[in-house]
């Protein structure tokens, strides 16, 4: 109020008015100058402060509706928000801030005699406000380089949005932007009871979704913290591993007591941070820049810290980006699968695909830290894999030192062992491109898991997997949360 | 010696700028184009005397800078809240003023200037709690403890980040 105030007072030499609102409009239109006023009045107040907003002075409640009929969902919650929260204070400060051009003007001469005592028992104001579209760009610098993927602090935006309701909603939706992909999911209490008939969700398809009501925005990771029901959670993500992740996961299901629950954690096309991603955009020195690098270990790391693995029965987890990603010359056809015995009791399944050492670096730091691999026998099996480089070097090497023989017969070899067991299956091997004898391994435990699977591995389609993955055999309620799906172009 | 051109603050007053200067706003620039050379003072009716001066004074000392490009603007926005020095001091003003000198940037169409101020306002929220943010710009905060708690822990995964 005081600041609005004394922008009028040096505006204009009365108080303020719609008249001389009016005026000014019709001068600035009839120079062609846009006028930030209306701006102002547009975006209300984001300190929370009431203002005297000549178009809420006029609008009856038609015209009100009129001009919500012609916002975004987003907007509409924005500017409701913002009317209800200048109500809210009207009313609370009724005494100094009655909305009609009398009191405007009483308290404009109130103003003007600043010793009066109601002067000072009215609430400090904030400072004049600025539009909504400038806060906009405001906070597109508090997010360093928003366009980048790389790792980028966001305790500004996240304590930005603690600030007030108003800032919440400006500071929200650059923290979801920023990181996560994530754009505008409905509310879990809304989308449960139909969760197990959505697919995943594209960004693009996502802001379609807005325009669904009701939606609210929330962040697909805010959304995990609700869905306290879930016996099963699939993620299809090139979400980065963080603790939050971790720690939101966990959240689901503190640790598990009872015999009979269970929750099955599956974690799709997740690369662990894809800095080393040559189709990712970085530095050209990005392969000496070891910050990164150190970073993607610290971050996988906290998310299992946080993960609470006795919260799980089962975690699945999937690295593959060949297929989220453009593929280059750099990640070859070559890749190296771990798969984990599905007869563990914590972990029935790990299944790992690396496209390169880097990541099985990672896997294998996780595995000393004992944060992926809980079992000896899986943790040897792992440790097996590395210590013997013929399959690293049989899938990779094949690419990058012309050593094909190796590989080949490695290959070869488990095939031949394959189709002495299971003869058809031989094709599906060659069809999914994955090591045969690794692949192996978890076949035998299980066929028709692997099957299930295979749309998910060799195609890494988004489509094609939530078709598979939405068949209600494989889970009695298995949730989708797409918390990205985007190609890196 | 340099075209001069009159401006018209809101309070009725008249300021005398070089006609470069006065074009690094596209607002005026493109009024001048328009109306072609003209006499009378050009009305500045959102932006006051003050606000006017600093503003002319900003664009006195980036008179010489050439426009910007789309390309530029991008790298100028990767490089986020990077500030040139002279920028820094001319924007060590008290918080109205900066308000009124982004708002005034922001109806002249100055962008240069309405970056630098929009990045001393981003620079002011940066590595402050809640409480420190809402101290700095004097916000009332009117979330409920409900309502707080729940976006604390809604956003938990990106508060240590």
């Amino acid at each position: 109020m005081m600041a609005l105030h004394t922008f009028y007072h040096e505006a204009s030499p009365e108080p303020p008015d719609l008249d001389d609102y009016t005026e000014d409009r019709r001068k600035n239109d009839s120079l062609g100058l846009p006028d930030h006023r209306s701006m102002l009045e547009t975006c209300g107040s984001l300190f929370g402060t009431p203002v005297i907003s000549p178009r809420f002075l006029r609008a009856a409640s038609d015209r009100m509706a009129d001009l919500y009929a012609s916002l975004t969902p987003f907007e509409y919650e924005l500017e409701k928000l913002q009317e209800e929260e200048r109500s809210r204070r009207n009313s609370s400060h009724s005494s100094a801030m009655e909305l009609d051009a009398a009191t405007a003007k009483h308290m404009y001469d109130s103003e003007a005699c600043e010793a009066e005592p109601e002067e000072t028992s009215t609430p400090k104001a904030g400072p004049m406000d600025l539009p909504a579209e400038l806060w906009d760009l405001i906070f597109s610098y508090v997010v360093p380089n928003s366009e980048d993927d790389s790792y980028q602090k966001l305790g500004d935006l996240f304590n930005s949005a603690l600030v007030c309701r108003a800032w919440a909603y400006m500071a929200l939706p650059f923290l979801y932007r920023t990181h996560g992909y994530g754009v505008f999911m409905p509310r879990p209490a809304i989308l449960y009871p139909h969760l197990h008939h959505l697919k995943g969700f594209t960004i693009a398809e996502l802001g379609q979704l807005r325009v669904s009501s009701p939606v609210t925005m929330a962040h697909p990771v805010s959304l995990l913290t609700s869905l306290t029901s879930l016996n099963s959670l699939v993620i299809s993500s090139g979400w980065m591993v963080s603790a939050g992740l971790g720690r939101a996961i966990a959240a689901i299901r503190p640790t598990i007591t009872d015999q009979g629950t269970r929750f099955n954690l599956t974690i799709l096309d997740w690369k662990i941070k894809t800095h080393y991603d040559p189709n990712y955009h970085h530095n050209e020195d990005w392969e000496d820049d070891h910050e990164e690098y150190r970073y993607t270990i610290h971050s996988a790391v906290e998310f299992f810290n946080a993960l609470n693995p006795n919260s799980l029965t089962s975690l699945d987890i999937d690295f593959d980006v060949r297929f989220s990603r453009l593929q280059q010359g750099d990640l070859g056809d070559g890749t190296i699968a771990i798969r984990q015995s599905s007869s563990l009791q914590a972990l029935r399944i790990a299944h790992l695909r690396c496209e390169n050492l880097r990541q099985l670096d990672i896997l294998l730091r996780m595995v000393e830290a004992k944060k992926l691999l809980r079992t000896e026998d899986v943790k040897d099996f792992v440790e097996g894999f590395a210590r013997e480089p013929r399959v690293p070097k049989g899938s990779m090497g094949s690419n990058q030192d012309g050593n094909q023989d190796e590989g080949k017969g490695d290959r070869e070899g488990q095939e031949t062992e394959w189709e002495e067991d299971r003869e058809g299956d031989k094709v599906v091997l060659k069809e999914l491109g994955i090591d045969g004898g690794l692949l192996q391994v978890a076949a035998r435990q299980n066929w028709g898991e692997v099957q299930k699977w295979r749309g998910c591995s060799c195609v890494c389609d988004i489509t094609t997997a939530v078709s598979i993955f939405n068949n209600p055999s494989l889970a009695e309620c298995c949730v989708w949360i797409m918390l990205i799906v985007i190609p890196s172009t | 010696m340099a075209v001069q051109i009159k401006l018209m603050s809101s309070d009725q007053a008249m300021l005398v700028v070089d006609k470069e200067v006065a074009e690094r706003s596209v607002l005026i620039k493109n009024m001048l184009d328009d109306i072609g050379e003209v006499d009378e003072a050009i009305p500045i009716p959102n932006v006051n005397e003050a606000v006017l001066k600093k503003v002319i004074e900003w664009c006195e000392h980036h008179k010489g800078d050439s426009p910007s490009t789309n390309d530029e603007e991008s790298d100028s926005r990767k490089r986020s809240t990077d500030i040139e020095e002279w920028d820094q001091k001319f924007m060590q003003v008290d918080q109205e003023m900066l308000f009124e000198i982004i708002l005034a940037a922001n109806y002249l169409d100055i962008k240069p200037l309405l970056d630098v101020g929009c990045k001393t306002v981003a620079n002011m929220i940066k590595g402050k709690s809640p409480e420190e943010i809402r101290k700095t710009f004097n916000i009332q905060n009117d979330f409920t403890a409900e309502e707080e708690e729940q976006i604390r822990r809604e956003n938990e995964w990106a508060e240590d980040r």
